[in-house]
């Protein structure tokens, strides 16, 4: 019993930091420099809770695509979105963004996306996992005025990353402000 | 024969006793000498003297009060699940924003190269 409880101790120890380490590859602190400055900041954390009341909810309403939005965020853990905006441009630098482009360059994450057009980026990493799935998606964009990363933990397919991409009637932004604002003409 | 017996018996258990000695004297003590009996009739007392209206007015407290505190929860609960609606929604939106993007400025290098 005791032999066994020397060999199993240090294998949970070892999967509750692996665990705690994932969770801490993305540390979106790193960005807190970047909405000292901003004028403008969406902040949107979703843990799987809030993910699964979000799209029970969905299905409540009736809404058409509840079901594949549903299968979508099954197994993620949580989505975190922080959009900055800046008045003028030259508010923010690269060295901003250095600590977390430095957490995306670890072995795990994998940059399957890094396009730039003049003063513009963008940046798609995505965490591998042994089995084939992805552990995670990072995405950073970036604008003279504007820089928006988005991360997303959990298990997904590379199949979902073309649903995320897709339309799966979820609302442009602006209608989701005309929605906010009452006006649900739309449907949606 | 049977009549007669319940008729003896009868009158047996109705038989006058005499009282004990000293019954009366001491009636006679707890009235004069003895502490009061503190007596109120049914009929003066609140209803909130009485336990039966006491637990009445509590079951109706309660009646009133369970159903308006279910009716908040419920509404809280409804603004909690339209609140993590509305920001999956938009975490899904920008989320599709910053891929498509991606995806046409990867499409504008790529036009340019060619």
């Amino acid at each position: 019993m005791k032999a066994m409880r020397k060999i199993l101790l240090p294998v949970v120890a070892g999967l509750c930091l692996a665990g705690a380490a994932a969770a801490e590859d993305f540390d979106l602190k790193a960005l807190d420099k970047l909405g000292e400055h901003a004028a403008s900041t969406a902040n949107v954390t979703l843990n799987a809770d809030v993910l699964r009341l979000g799209a029970a909810f969905l299905s409540a309403d009736g809404d058409s695509d509840a079901e594949a939005i549903k299968s979508l965020i099954g197994k993620l853990k949580a989505i975190y979105v922080r959009a900055y905006k800046f008045d003028r441009a030259g508010q923010y630098s690269d060295a901003d963004l250095a600590a977390l482009r430095s957490m995306l360059s670890a072995q795990k994450w994998i940059a399957v996306v890094d396009a730039r057009e003049h003063d513009e980026s963008s940046q798609i990493y995505f965490l591998t996992k042994s089995n084939g799935k992805l552990g995670g998606v990072a995405v950073i964009a970036t604008e003279p005025k504007k820089v928006t990363v988005v991360y997303i933990d959990g298990e997904l397919d590379p199949g979902d990353i073309a649903k995320l991409s897709g339309n799966m009637g979820i609302p442009e932004i602006h209608d989701l402000d005309r929605i906010r604002k009452g006006d649900n003409k739309s449907g949606k | 024969m049977s009549e007669h017996r319940l008729e003896d018996e009868l009158r047996s258990a109705l038989r006058r006793e005499e009282p004990p000695a000293g019954f009366a004297a001491k009636i006679l003590a707890q009235t004069v000498g003895g502490p009061a009996l503190h007596l109120v009739p049914q009929r003066g007392r609140s209803w909130f003297q009485r336990p039966v209206g006491l637990a009445m007015a509590a079951a109706l407290a309660a009646m009133a009060i369970v159903p308006a505190v279910m009716v908040e929860q419920h509404r809280r609960e409804q603004e909690r699940g339209l609140k993590a609606k509305q920001e999956l929604l938009t975490a899904l939106a920008i989320t599709r924003q910053q891929f498509q993007q991606a995806k046409a400025r990867v499409e504008r290098a790529t036009g340019e190269q060619r």
